[in-house]
């Protein structure tokens, strides 16, 4: 389950480099076209091939998302060594300010840097600020994770053993904290993937997320917003939905499978 | 109030006080920078009474000179409760929120009241036969995957109300989180122990799993109120409503930082309180 799952995975990023290249073209003489042998799922009101747009815009919210996971749980992993060497009242100072983070309105925080975001912002721009945002939002349950794993390995005979025989703080992190902590980050990097990807479906929906020049999964779900959207415009959810799933396909452990069988 | 102030239990109602003021400090203080360096901060500060940005900002006279110094009088008259003045819709922002969080508040009512029955329902039939769980289980899974917003187009189609994509938006995760708690008290012995003694379904159900389980139960629909709110902002903005959602969303197109900020910090407040009683003793 898990390889089918990484299979259809690999599919959706690579999906553009399937269809023919003459979809990315637009078709003046096909506008907001039903399915064709030349165009699967239609035509858009500039005469695009919605095919070809959804898995541009799959891709591009894929790897949006994958970047914005992987910076988001290196923030996390960074900082939850750092807290994790903090003493009580360090954490009695630091641990409510992580709660205090994660209880903030992340949906009203990106309106409002968007607001801020001046008016002659390209797309491009616009979409790295997006992703950046929705990282510096996730990065605060990978450091509360981290940080707790942190401690409780320090505490371990074999880390008491190492520090005992003069290893130094750098070379026990390289050679017996981070072996550790490899799983845990993998963990959050599969569960944050899919709430981003989910963030930005939702911000594209109300207009917020990646503008429609930069195709994304989110403004490609518009499309079910105009008034008489047809069916095959559901396709992007078909998209998502497969992502999301197999996502959390892969982040589930094997031996849940197995119970599970 | 007794009775929210015992259920924060470890946290207690000192500590948690203390992290709902720190919470909106914190807003407010990012929303003072953000507004700091935004193009349109001369307007912001103009729209609250005698707030002058002198040297920096060079608009109406000469008393603020830095970032920590503009924060620090943004912070002073939002606790005098001036929140400024909107420029998209013309009208003082407390008033204007004032009057949708009325409306809001109605939806959010009787969205917390449909998700209560709902899952009551759903939990009762997914203890009353395991088959039921599973299937339940497996569609809040694939429901959990869509985005909150496409709950609000089959109920704008049908013109229903608000609450109900809402609702339904939210009913995936509060499932599952609930159905988790439950089945952390499916292997207690006190389980077992209720069976060998021949009590009945109904009996185990409520006493041995509901009640037993129900401080994390609470807890966990706390934990749903930022869910909710989330929701409810997609919602409304889909389905059109004029409550606060929309409100935020009209403020975003018209750079609208005083009636944005005034927004986040009533939702930030809301989801700091629910934080603060979903915690736990650590």
């Amino acid at each position: 389950m898990r390889r089918l799952a990484s299979l259809l995975l690999l599919l959706l990023a690579a999906g553009p480099l399937l269809v023919p290249e003459r979809l990315a073209e637009e078709d003046r003489e096909a506008v907001r076209s039903a399915p064709t042998g030349e165009h699967p799922l239609g035509t858009d009101a500039l005469g695009r091939d919605n095919l070809y747009r959804y898995l541009r815009g799959m891709r591009m919210s894929l790897s949006g998302a994958c970047a914005a996971a992987v910076v988001a749980t290196g923030i996390g992993l960074l900082a939850g060594f750092l807290l994790s060497r903090l003493g009580r009242a360090g954490m009695a100072f630091w641990g409510p300010a992580l709660d205090t983070f994660q209880s903030m309105p992340w949906y009203l925080l990106v309106f409002l840097v968007r607001a801020w975001t001046p008016l002659d912002t390209g797309p491009e721009q616009l979409t790295v600020i997006l992703f950046t945002m929705l990282a510096a939002l996730g990065w605060a349950p990978p450091a509360r994770t981290v940080a707790a794993a942190c401690r409780q390995l320090r505490q371990e005979p074999w880390a008491a053993f190492a520090r005992a025989s003069g290893m130094g703080g750098a070379q026990m992190f390289r050679r017996h904290y981070w072996p550790h902590l490899v799983p845990l980050a993998r963990v959050h990097f599969l569960m944050l993937t899919p709430a981003i990807l989910l963030a930005e479906s939702s911000l594209g929906l109300l207009g917020l997320g990646v503008p429609d020049s930069a195709p994304s999964l989110g403004s490609s779900l518009t499309d079910l917003l105009q008034p008489g959207a047809r069916w095959w415009e559901a396709a992007p959810l078909l998209l998502l939905l497969t992502a999301v799933l197999s996502l959390q396909t892969i982040s589930r452990r094997p031996t849940d499978e197995s119970k599970r069988t | 109030m007794a009775g929210v102030g015992s259920r924060l239990g470890g946290l207690g109602p000192l500590r948690a006080a203390v992290r709902v003021v720190a919470a909106l400090g914190l807003t407010a203080a990012v929303l003072g920078l953000l507004l700091y360096y935004s193009p349109g901060r001369e307007y912001a500060a103009e729209s609250m009474s005698g707030f002058g940005l002198g040297a920096t900002g060079g608009a109406t006279g000469g008393t603020v000179t830095g970032p920590g110094q503009f924060v620090w009088q943004y912070l002073g008259k939002l606790l005098r409760g001036d929140f400024g003045f909107s420029s998209t819709f013309q009208s003082p922002v407390r008033t204007l929120v004032a009057e949708r969080a009325a409306a809001t508040g109605g939806q959010l009512f009787c969205a917390a009241g449909v998700l209560s029955v709902a899952v009551c329902v759903l939990t009762l039939a997914g203890l009353w036969r395991g088959w039921l769980r599973g299937w339940i289980g497996a569609a809040a899974m694939v429901l959990q995957s869509v985005p909150s917003a496409l709950f609000a187009i089959p109920i704008a189609l049908a013109e229903g109300p608000p609450f109900l994509a809402i609702a339904l938006a939210a009913l995936p995760r509060t499932l599952r989180v609930l159905d988790a708690v439950l089945e952390r008290q499916q292997g207690a012995a006190h389980l077992a122990w209720m069976r060998a003694m021949g009590c009945g379904w109904w009996t185990m159900t409520w006493h041995g799993q509901i009640r037993a389980a129900g401080r994390e139960l609470f807890e966990g629909a706390a934990s749903m109120v930022p869910l909710l709110l989330g929701s409810l902002l997609a919602v409304e903005i889909v389905v059109g409503f004029p409550g606060l959602g929309t409100l935020a969303w009209r403020g975003v197109y018209g750079r609208d930082l005083p009636l944005l900020g005034a927004v986040t910090l009533l939702f930030s407040a809301l989801t700091s309180l629910s934080s603060a009683l979903a915690q736990r003793e650590r």
